[in-house]
């Protein structure tokens, strides 16, 4: 997959999760399409493309919203990294291992936004409310994931950007 | 190749906290700026879906509300009828009131209405954008409230949208005063938790200070950003704070803030 793909898919996401902020609203949380798209490229796409597509999420969603630029990057780009060592070893069209990763994803932005914060002049507070939000926000993430992977993997085959694209012309 | 990966996480780790604790505030605001208008017709896009979705909701609605809902709006027209040759009899004696006093009406033409384009994407900020920028005279610092009361405050503004920062974000402080009591206090945001609506809390109120719940808190014009007067809210419920110094108490907005429609910004 190029990285011009790759960047179409992030800002196509990007303007989908803005699309929804006004829309779906589960107990006052937004669905957060990011993980989704880190996990895509973790899965898919070799880990320097899985990491450009994680900075991209991060620079973007930090830049269109409140947050001080820099605070979703780096828990995005911990978590492509992983998923991409291991991409080998996973079964990548497994629902469930989609849904686990997208939650995964989610929930290591959510602690690492709480951490950072913690040092800043407005401190996340820890208590069950909060947590009970971050949970929400992952299992929202989860239940995009694989829904937004199949949509990325249909765009990818359309746009002949699947890694099996080239091996069929070949033969 | 595992060493450059590893080299390369650690760098992009590095330069995101670089980013996030040194970023100048000049630069940032440049960058946001940059990107806002980028997705501006992303975003005008996003207004237009809640728009259609708000609607698609209304049309739904069952026979006998809306039979209701008529003669209830029958009521209304004849009540408001009546209340125009009022009104007309009244308006007649303000402006020649006004012309005798030498009254020139200054306020109405700093404001500038706008409507929302957009919602903050991420899940623990709360602000807005609006389709109104410097192009109309809108400027960073400018208060933003509706007939209700008080919004927030524009933060960063392109030619063609500008950023406001609600009320009930963390980030947003603003200073207030219990209308029946005339104690000041700083109004700011809380970080909602699962379940909990969005809200405010009135901090350093005198500890001597008498504050019950559902008293008005309004802006006390102090700082230079909000004009005074304009409604906030209503308190909840008072308490002294831990250090016992002061008092602390909750906030409710004066304003639903999930069912925004027509705002004003004051332009300065």
């Amino acid at each position: 997959m190029t990285k011009t793909f790759l960047f179409a898919s992030v800002v196509v996401a990007m303007a989908l999760q803005c699309a929804l902020a006004a829309v779906v609203n589960v107990a006052g949380v937004k669905l957060d399409l990011m993980p989704a798209v880190v996990v895509f490229a973790a899965l898919f796409a070799s880990w320097d493309r899985a990491l450009f597509v994680a900075v991209a999420c991060g620079v973007l969603l930090d830049a269109l919203s409140f947050q001080a630029l820099g605070l979703s990057v780096a828990p995005l780009a911990i978590a492509a990294a992983v998923i991409s060592h291991f991409q080998r070893v996973l079964y990548r069209d497994n629902i469930l291992l989609q849904l686990a990763l997208g939650g995964g994803t989610s929930l290591a932005a959510s602690v690492w936004t709480w951490l950072l914060l913690r040092a800043g002049d407005t401190p996340l507070p820890f208590e069950f409310g909060i947590a009970a939000k971050m949970a929400l926000i992952a299992l929202l993430a989860a239940l995009g994931t694989p829904l937004l992977l199949w949509l990325l993997k249909g765009a990818a085959r359309w746009f002949r950007q699947w890694p099996g694209e080239k091996e069929v012309e070949v033969f | 190749m595992l060493r450059r990966s590893y080299l390369a996480l650690l760098g992009t780790i590095i330069l995101s906290l670089v980013l996030y604790f040194a970023l100048p505030a000049g630069p940032s605001l440049r960058l946001r700026s940059l990107v806002t208008q980028l997705f501006s017709p992303v975003l005008s896009m996003s207004a237009a879906l809640q728009h259609w979705w708000d609607a698609s909701r209304q049309e739904v609605q069952s026979r006998t509300a809306l039979l209701e809902q008529n003669h209830q709006l029958r009521e209304q027209i004849a009540l408001q009828m009546q209340d125009r040759l009022r009104l007309t009899e009244l308006e007649d004696e303000n402006r020649r009131l006004r012309d005798m006093a030498g009254f020139r009406q200054a306020v109405g033409s700093r404001l500038k209405p706008a409507r929302i384009t957009g919602r903050d994407p991420s899940n623990w900020w709360k602000t807005i954008l609006l389709d109104i920028g410097s192009n109309d005279g809108v400027s960073e610092g400018c208060a933003v409230v509706t007939t209700a009361g008080l919004i927030g405050k524009t933060v960063a503004v392109t030619h063609t949208m500008s950023r406001v920062l609600l009320i009930v974000d963390p980030n947003c402080k603003v200073s207030g005063l219990v209308q029946e009591t005339r104690s000041p206090g700083i109004v700011e945001g809380v970080f909602e938790g699962l379940g909990t609506a969005p809200g405010c809390r009135m901090d350093f109120i005198g500890r001597d200070a008498k504050v019950f719940a559902n008293y008005t808190v309004i802006t006390s014009g102090l700082g230079g950003v909000f004009p005074k007067g304009i409604r906030i809210g209503t308190l909840e419920a008072a308490a002294l704070n831990e250090s016992g110094l002061y008092k602390s108490a909750r906030l409710k907005p004066a304003v639903d803030l999930n069912r925004l429609e027509e705002l004003f910004v004051i332009c300065r």
